[in-house]
């Protein structure tokens, strides 16, 4: 497909590729994008993600819990807990599916107590090696989080990022 | 063609039609991406950091050539990236190579796990090879890496 401008004339062309076609050069290629209807309405389709920030890194005292997120169409989640100044705080990480009927969450994988400087990576696949604390064999819900538990009240500086896997 | 990187971060749906390595291929297995085209490594690297757009795992291709005097055997390491932390993360790494012998890397979810040789685990969107050896030898030692996305 080619756009130009000649004049004043805006000329559009398309290429058309014949089904059943392999190698075709990408430029001769229209795109076109996927939905899934979810039930009420239609979700764009994602490809694998990452950069997303669970919490940005900061010194905390407390509980934090994420807001609900929508999983649109991915199998299987990556958290990375990255502490880099654990002093004598204690955080686990836990993620979470949701039941939206009943408003119930229910934990999928949650991790060890971290009380060091360390970058822990924690995944929701199905088919992966389960280790405990550290990855479990199943599917992440439409609707999830994350929970970060403080086990005490001192101040621990972490991130947590997240990478979403078709 | 819409570069694949803009698409997704723009949070449009990915085409339907991809055909290559170079755009990115969600609905194609891709393969001859290569991480380090052979030739002589004097000291410990890693590949530019790759981009996984829609594959769940990866096959890599590590083809040892001659290894220069005095060098130890190598190990190459798949490693996932959070770019929230700026961490990498260790996914699999290989046993020790030595010259001359070609070895596979294979990470995939529900796969058979052998030790330093396959991962039942999923590929990251960002991740890289590294390779490190504690001597590359007098004069380098031959070395090349590729890799093969399976969707």
């Amino acid at each position: 497909m080619s756009l130009t401008f000649a004049g004043n004339q805006l000329n559009l062309v398309v290429a058309q590729i014949a089904a059943g076609s392999d190698g075709v050069t990408a430029t001769n290629v229209l795109e076109s994008a996927m939905g899934v209807y979810n039930g009420a309405t239609v979700d764009q389709v994602r490809g694998n993600l990452d950069n997303i920030t669970v919490l940005a890194s900061a010194a905390r005292t407390t509980t934090q819990t994420q807001a609900d997120q929508t999983n649109y169409n991915h199998r299987g989640i990556i958290v990375v807990l990255d502490v880099t100044n654990a002093g004598t705080g204690s955080v686990t990480l836990e993620i979470d599916g949701k039941d939206p009927v009943s408003g119930k969450y229910f934990a999928l994988l949650t991790g060890a107590a971290v009380v060091s400087n360390s970058t822990n990576v924690y995944t929701v696949y199905p088919g992966n090696t389960v280790t405990s604390n550290v990855s479990a064999s199943t599917v992440l819900p439409r609707t999830w989080r994350v929970k970060v538990t403080a086990g005490n009240s001192n101040s621990a500086t972490y991130s947590v990022g997240a990478m979403l896997i078709l | 063609m819409t570069n694949v990187a803009n698409i997704v971060t723009n949070g449009i749906a990915p085409p339907v039609y991809l055909v290559d390595a170079s755009s990115g291929s969600p609905l194609t297995n891709t393969d001859g991406v290569v991480l380090l085209a052979s030739g002589a490594v004097t000291a410990n690297s890693n590949s530019v950091l790759l981009t996984n757009y829609v594959a769940r795992g990866v096959k890599v291709y590590i083809a040892p050539g001659n290894f220069g005097s005095g060098a130890s055997t190598i190990t190459v390491t798949i490693q996932g990236f959070d770019p929230v932390s700026a961490s990498y993360f260790t996914i699999l790494q290989s046993a020790s190579l030595t010259a001359s012998t070609f070895a596979v890397l294979t990470v995939y979810p529900g796969i058979a796990v052998t030790a330093n040789v396959s991962a039942s685990d999923v590929l990251p969107r960002s991740w890289r090879v590294s390779w490190q050896a504690s001597s590359w030898g007098t004069g380098g030692s031959t070395l090349g890496i590729a890799a093969a996305l399976i969707l």
